[in-house]
């Protein structure tokens, strides 16, 4: 009944682009538009662009990209991003891999997509690597491949990206792309829990509870299973909810057995057992378990 | 309220023999349907061990609970979740007092308001209506449910229910859990019937 936390999904073409311009060389405008001064950024790019600058053209398109300070404009992106691109700049090339995947402000194309992503993974981009891997394993865009998406995956985790920490964790779980390896797999899902991943976090404490690739540490997997279920991993909390339901690793406690249990039914992660166990708290118990689930979520939403 | 949606799920009963077509429609259901709970039935014959012990690994590995009807003793020892009895004082404390307060005892065959309350007082985990074979029993059994989900909080099952129209006006009546009929196994194509039935039920609980 419980949904896997999904993985090896395709899904996450969309990603934060926070990353890449973290990456981004210090200049005049990328300092306004570190503190949101984004018309001076604007300003600014637009002269050091003219002066041939490929970093200045990558943040012209993030400006016109985000609609920071002016209307959002895909195709003005597209074009900053392309002249970046050609002079070189991989975070260029990743962002315009982006649009491209997705046709926004541009036909869609996922060859050419793959192209760019190909030759920003290249110069190190770790977004581009990741994303160059799930199309190998995807085969859109590039004939599916998973040992390719595998060698790919690696470079990204090994630039310190948890969401490729997690995935190659996956391959290596799963055994795609390489020989199945349970300590490999925990390794690597290990790396993006502690980076704070919360499927990762998921995923890691129930490695930790069975003792897969990993000695048991039902302790260190309560901990997991409680950083994921705070960040809102369903699975998660359906897993702290039995914890505390049994009293495993944590001390029993009825109330906050049902707080995690509603919490994780709302978002589909549904349990017999637990189901059974709110018809048994008192009236009091129920209405502290409500209060506390409640609590959570207003605590969620003003975030 | 976190939850003011229905949330009633699908609650499968299986017949005591396994066969080809069984097992493979159970793994498609199992696969694509929210599945809350697994019954195999008791047809009083010899026990076979190896469908219990391929049933609770099955329900294990789907994290479904999986119960056993009327044998506390074979629960027991193939570790299941617990056991469904037909309401009755002595059998409820029966097994009660074999399987501890922590396993699953639900409590069937309820066809009145008596029964109902007094197998919830004795601690059932859960009160099962029904059977229901003919129109004025699926009358019966869907008024039990409505008064019974305004009043108590013990969760009830709707049970021996056939098809999709049913499964969705009883939860919408306010049964937690629809147990399928037995013989909906038979049925050609039991597999894909029955994660309709599921679709229904959560298309109940996402347009509330």
């Amino acid at each position: 009944m419980t949904e896997q936390a999904p993985r090896l999904s395709l899904a996450a073409l969309m990603l934060a682009l926070a990353w890449s311009s973290a990456n981004a060389t210090e200049s005049p405008a990328y300092a306004a538009y570190a503190q949101g001064q984004y018309l001076t950024a604007l300003k600014l790019a637009e002269a050091e662009a003219e002066k041939g600058s490929k970093e200045a053209y990558t943040l012209l398109g993030e400006i016109y990209e985000g609609g920071l300070g002016v209307a959002q404009n895909l195709s003005k992106a597209a074009d900053s991003y392309a002249k970046a691109a050609d002079l070189g700049d991989a975070n260029a090339q990743f962002s315009l891999g982006l649009l491209v995947a997705e046709g926004r402000g541009v036909k869609k194309d996922l060859k050419l997509a793959a192209n760019l992503f190909e030759k920003a993974a290249d110069g190190g981009q770790a977004l581009a690597q990741y994303n160059l891997a799930l199309i190998y394993l995807d085969g859109k865009g590039r004939p599916a491949d998973e040992k390719k998406a595998v060698e790919w995956m690696q470079k990204a985790a090994d630039n310190g990206l948890p969401l490729a920490e997690y995935d190659l964790g996956g391959f290596y779980q799963f055994g795609r792309g390489v020989a199945a390896d349970k300590a490999k797999a925990a390794d690597w899902t290990g790396r993006a829990a502690e980076a704070g991943l919360p499927e990762a976090q998921a995923e890691y404490g129930v490695m930790l509870f069975k003792g897969e690739g990993i000695a048991v540490d039902e302790k260190r997997a309560a901990k997991m299973f409680r950083m994921s279920a705070e960040q809102g991993n369903a699975v998660a909390q359906n897993r702290l909810a039995r914890l505390y339901a049994n009293g495993v690793a944590v001390q029993a406690d009825p109330v906050q057995a049902a707080k995690w249990h509603l919490l994780a039914r709302a978002a589909g992660v549904s349990d017999f057992n637990l189901d059974l166990l709110l018809a048994k708290l008192t009236p009091e118990q129920r209405a502290a378990a409500d209060k506390a689930a409640e609590e959570w979520q207003n605590d969620r939403l003003t975030e | 309220m976190v939850e003011a949606v229905p949330h009633c799920r699908l609650y499968l009963t299986l017949p005591a023999r396994p066969s080809a077509a069984l097992e493979s429609s159970l793994a498609q259901t199992l696969a694509e349907a929210d599945v809350a709970c697994v019954l195999l039935r008791d047809d009083m014959g010899p026990i076979d061990t190896s469908w219990d012990f391929r049933l609770r690994e099955l329900t294990l590995a789907h994290e479904v609970a999986f119960l056993i009807e009327n044998d506390a003793e074979r629960a027991e020892s193939i570790g299941a979740d617990g056991i469904h009895i037909p309401a009755g004082v002595a059998l409820y404390r029966s097994a009660r007092g074999k399987l501890g307060q922590r396993a699953i005892i639900g409590a069937g065959c309820i066809e009145n308001r008596h029964d109902a309350m007094i197998m919830a007082e004795l601690g059932a985990d859960y009160v099962a209506f029904g059977p229901a074979e003919d129109e004025s029993t699926r009358e019966r059994r869907a008024e039990l449910i409505a008064w019974w989900a305004e009043i108590f909080v013990v969760p009830c099952v709707a049970w021996d229910v056939e098809t999709a129209e049913e499964a969705e006006r009883l939860a919408s009546f306010g049964a937690d859990f629809i147990a399928l009929s037995t013989a909906v196994w038979q049925a050609e194509g039991a597999g894909h019937r029955i994660a309709t039935i599921g679709a229904v039920l959560r298309e109940a609980r996402t347009a509330a």
